[in-house]
C-alpha cells in the first residue's frame, strides 16, 4: 500500500535525567542513571531505588509555563513534555488538522486516594477526563484518545498517531505519555516480587527484577516534512501471546510475530540497532533472547534504557522511543547500562560501550502484562 | 444478547457478578479460570464467547482485537486500593494488582480462543463508533488483520457494566449480514446500550 509518510517533527523527554530530548541524550551518553534509592515506609523499612521526578523542580518549572493551580503532578508532567516538544515544531496544537494520542497505565491513580494534594477533583483519574483537560489546556477542541494496554501503551500510541496520519484523518499528531511511581503501582509491583534491590541490571546474569521509573515524553508526528524531521516512522505491529496474563511466553513467539510483521512491511531486513523492552525480570529478558534469537536478529547491537529510567511503565515506549531518535540523528549507540556479564540463553549484540556509528534504522520493541507485544521500526529520511 | 436475539436474561434482583456466573452457567464453558478473574475480564470472556465460541481455533490465531471503555480499571483498582490503604492492614495482593490495567481483558479472551493477532485497548469519554470504526477500517486496509472482534466493554468503579462486541469480517460466509460502518455500530450500541 503506498500511503503517506508519518516523520517526526520533535520529542520531548521530562526525566530524572532532564526536561529535554536533547539533555537527556547528554546525560545517557555521560552514563548518568536516574536510579537512586528513595523510602517508602508505608511499604517496607528498606529503601527502593527508583528513578522519581524532583516535586520541587517539576513545581517550579511548570510555574513558569502556567499559573494553573489545580494539576496533579502526572498532568504537570505531561503538560511540561507536550510544550517542549510543541515549542520545537510549527505545529499549531489548537488546530482541528491536530489531533491528541495519551499513553499511560495508571494516569491520576494517586488522586483516588486523596494522596494527591492539589485540589483536582477527583473525576480526573478518569483517564479520558485527565485527557480533556490537558488538550483544553493547548487549546485543543478534539476528543483525545487515550491508549492503555500495559507496557507496550507507548509504541502502541505511536502506532495509533502513525495510523491518525496514514489514512489522512490528520495532518499532525501529538503523541504523549507518562506515568508516575505511587504507593499503589510499587506497592503492585512489589507484592509480585518483581522489584529488584538494587538498581536494575537487563540482560546480566545477577539481574533479579526491575527497577521503577517515573517520566513522560512527547513525541510529534507530521505528515510534512521539514527541516528538523528528518526521522519517520516505517511501520511496526502488536501481536498477543496468547499464553499467560502476567508472564511473558517462554519462547518468544508472541514478540516475532510483531517483530517480523514489522519488519516484513518495510524494505528492512535487519535494523542497524534495537532498542529493547529488557525490563531486567529474569523472564523477560531471557524471552526476549529467544525472539530476537528466532528472528535471525541476535547479531544486532542491541540495549535496554531501563538502567538510566527504570521501568517507565506507560511513558517507556516514548521514552526510549524518543532517545532511539537522538542516536540515529547523533550516530551514537548507547550501552546497555547494568550489563556486564551475559545472563540470557541465546545470543544476543549487547551494547557494552557508547559507540559512534552511522544508524539508518532502529526497531524499538515492548512486551507487557495482558500478553501483549508491540514493534516499531524508525527509519532516517535520506 | 446475540445478533438480536436474547441468548439468557435472569432476573433484575441479581447482582452483577451473579448475572455473569449464571451466564457461565447457562453457556457451559468448562472454564475454572473464569472465577478468578475481575468483572471486566469475566464480561469479556462471555461476550468473546458469543461471537467467536464456536470458531476452530486455527481462524481466529490472526484475529484482531480493538476494544475501549470510558473507566479502564478503576473497579478493581478499588479493590486493590483496599489493600494499600491502612499501614496496620497492609496487604497489598498480586491476584487483584494484575487485573488493575484494562488490556488484561484482552489478554484473557486471547488465552481462551488462542488468539496472537494485533490488538488494542482505548480509553474514550464514551463509545466514539466514528473512531472505532475509521481506526479498525484502516487496520483492515492496511493489512493488520482480516477479521477482528472490536467493541466497547466497561465496568464502571460502582461494578455497573455493560458490553456490545461486533465481529467483523472482510469477506464474509453469510451474505445477508449488515456493512460495517459508524451508522451500524452506533445504530446497534444506541439500540441495547443506551
Amino acid at each position: 500500500m503506498n500511503s503517506q509518510e508519518v516523520f517526526i517533527a520533535a520529542t520531548n523527554v521530562i526525566s530524572p535525567l532532564g526536561f529535554s530530548s536533547s539533555s537527556v541524550f547528554q546525560n545517557l551518553l555521560n552514563g548518568e542513571s536516574g536510579i537512586e534509592p528513595k523510602l517508602f515506609p508505608k511499604i517496607r523499612e528498606e529503601a527502593f531505588p527508583i528513578s522519581a521526578l524532583s516535586n520541587d523542580l517539576l513545581n517550579e518549572t511548570f510555574g513558569q509555563l502556567s499559573d494553573e493551580k489545580k494539576v496533579t503532578r502526572f498532568e504537570k508532567a505531561i503538560i511540561l513534555s507536550i510544550s517542549d516538544a510543541l515549542s520545537k515544531t510549527d505545529v499549531n496544537a489548537s488546530s482541528d488538522e491536530t489531533a491528541f494520542v495519551f499513553s499511560t497505565t495508571k494516569g491520576n491513580i494517586d488522586l483516588m486516594d486523596g494522596t494527591d494534594k492539589s485540589g483536582v477533583e477527583k473525576s480526573r483519574m478518569e483517564l479520558a477526563q485527565m485527557a480533556e483537560f490537558v488538550v483544553s489546556f493547548f487549546g485543543n477542541r478534539l476528543v483525545p484518545v487515550v491508549v492503555s494496554n500495559a507496557c507496550i501503551s507507548g509504541i502502541m500510541a505511536l502506532l495509533v498517531g502513525k495510523d491518525l496520519i496514514q489514512s489522512g484523518r490528520y495532518k499532525n499528531v501529538v503523541v504523549a505519555g507518562a506515568d508516575m511511581i505511587s504507593d499503589f503501582v510499587l506497592a503492585g509491583f512489589h507484592s509480585f516480587q518483581a522489584l529488584s534491590d538494587s538498581p536494575c541490571k537487563p540482560y546480566d546474569a545477577t539481574r533479579n527484577g526491575l527497577s521503577l521509573g517515573e517520566g513522560a515524553a512527547t513525541f510529534i508526528l507530521t505528515a510534512e516534512q521539514s527541516g528538523s524531521a528528518n526521522v519517520k516512522v516505517v511501520s511496526g505491529a502488536v501481536s498477543n501471546d496468547a499464553n499467560h496474563i502476567s508472564g511473558p511466553s517462554r519462547t518468544g513467539e508472541g514478540l516475532q510475530i510483531a517483530v517480523n510483521k514489522t519488519l516484513k512491511s518495510s524494505k528492512v531486513d535487519k535494523p542497524d540497532f534495537i532498542s529493547a523492552h529488557g525490563t531486567a525480570t529474569p523472564y523477560n529478558d531471557e524471552m526476549e533472547s529467544q525472539a530476537f534469537d528466532g528472528c535471525g536478529l541476535s547479531d544486532v547491537p542491541v540495549h535496554s534504557l531501563k538502567g538510566f529510567f527504570g521501568h517507565t511503565l506507560g511513558a517507556a515506549g516514548l521514552i526510549e522511543s524518543a532517545m532511539a531518535i537522538e542516536s540515529m540523528r547523533s550516530s551514537q549507540l548507547i550501552k546497555s547500562l547494568g550489563f556486564e556479564q551475559m545472563g540470557v540463553s541465546k545470543p544476543m549484540n549487547i551494547i557494552e560501550k557508547n559507540e559512534q556509528v552511522e544508524l539508518n534504522t532502529c526497531l524499538k520493541t515492548a512486551s507487557g502484562f495482558g500478553g501483549c507485544n508491540a514493534a516499531i521500526l524508525f527509519e532516517k529520511d535520506g | 444478547m446475540h445478533n438480536d436475539v436474547v441468548i439468557f436474561e435472569s432476573a433484575s434482583t441479581e447482582s452483577s457478578r451473579e448475572f455473569l456466573k449464571q451466564a457461565y452457567q447457562y453457556l457451559d464453558l468448562k472454564y475454572p479460570k473464569f472465577h478468578k478473574m475481575d468483572l471486566l475480564s469475566k464480561l469479556g470472556i462471555v461476550a468473546g464467547e458469543l461471537l467467536v465460541g464456536n470458531e476452530e481455533e486455527s481462524a481466529l490465531a490472526d484475529l484482531g482485537i480493538v476494544m475501549a471503555n470510558r473507566s479502564s480499571s478503576l473497579q478493581i483498582d478499588e479493590d486493590f486500593a483496599k489493600t494499600i490503604r491502612n499501614e496496620e492492614n497492609f496487604f497489598p495482593s498480586p491476584s487483584l494488582f494484575v487485573y488493575t490495567l484494562p488490556n488484561i481483558v484482552i489478554g484473557e479472551i486471547c488465552i481462551r480462543h488462542k488468539i496472537k493477532g494485533e490488538n488494542a485497548f482505548f480509553i474514550l469519554n464514551k463509545f466514539d463508533p466514528c473512531f472505532i470504526f475509521e481506526q479498525v477500517k484502516w487496520l483492515f486496509d492496511s493489512e493488520r488483520f482480516q477479521s477482528c472482534l472490536c467493541g466497547w466493554v466497561e465496568v464502571n468503579i460502582d461494578g455497573i457494566y455493560e458490553a456490545c462486541f461486533f465481529k467483523i469480517d472482510q469477506q464474509p460466509e453469510i451474505s445477508e449480514l449488515l456493512n460495517f460502518s459508524t451508522e451500524n455500530l452506533d445504530n446497534i450500541f444506541r439500540k441495547w446500550i443506551q
